[in-house]
């Protein structure tokens, strides 16, 4: 997942909407 | 089931739903009483259709009824701006009923809080102003929401964010006296 595509899935992210898999592809991109 | 089950079924579903369905008509047509009118008018839509009703999500199937009859009630209407000043007026007293300690300058400043809000989710484009109240103010499901509007996940997921920006971007604007004045001219 890149940057560009894991900003846009941000919002949902932060509503809890996302799957699990793709929640931790997010989280890999947030600073830690 | 008789009749008499399912009108009693079908009521207890409908009440239940009943401020939701308010509330978004409220949002969609901007006015008080064209959206209680399409509140009943969507009630009489889905009695007739009850009998057909399958699935198990009553409120998804309720609220796109509502949706429907109210984008058809603004195109009978052609006119979806309601009488804001008296709106305001009620909700601030609304909120003055519901602040615990009486207190003018909290009350005023709520208020004030409150009707910039109002003004701001109203000034959104339509398709973003209703994935918001069915997300913010109903706390509906992201499938929920794509299934009252009938556009897949992903549609939902891009008008939530823009939505939400969008509504960012005009309280900033609105919040600053003069931008706030020319937007409140804009919307007379």
């Amino acid at each position: 997942m890149t940057c560009d595509e894991a900003h846009k899935l941000l919002h949902a992210y932060i509503d809890d909407e996302l799957d699990v898999a793709t929640a931790l592809q997010i989280e890999t991109h947030l600073p830690g | 089931l008789s009749s008499h089950a399912a009108a009693s079924k079908f009521e207890s579903a409908v009440l239940e739903h009943l401020d939701a369905a308010h509330n978004l008509a409220r949002w969609l047509t901007k006015n008080d009483q064209d959206a209680q009118d399409v509140v009943q008018e969507s009630c009489m839509n889905a009695l007739r259709s009850f009998d057909s009703f399958r699935g198990a999500d009553f409120r998804a199937w309720f609220l796109t009824i509502v949706r429907n009859t109210s984008f058809t009630w603004l195109r009978r209407r052609k006119n979806s701006s309601g009488p804001a000043s008296e709106q305001s007026l009620e909700a601030s007293a609304e909120i003055a009923a519901d602040c615990e300690v009486y207190d003018p300058q909290a009350i005023a400043a709520r208020a004030a809080d409150a009707d910039l809000v109002r003004r701001a989710i109203a000034a959104l484009p339509q398709v973003l102003r209703e994935t918001l109240v069915l997300r913010e103010m109903e706390g509906l499901s992201y499938k929920e929401i794509g299934k009252i509007a009938g556009a897949p996940i992903g549609t939902v997921m891009s008008r939530l964010a823009r939505g939400r920006m969008q509504l960012q971007a005009l309280l900033m604007e609105m919040d600053q006296p003069n931008a706030g004045k020319s937007v409140q001219e804009g919307t007379r």
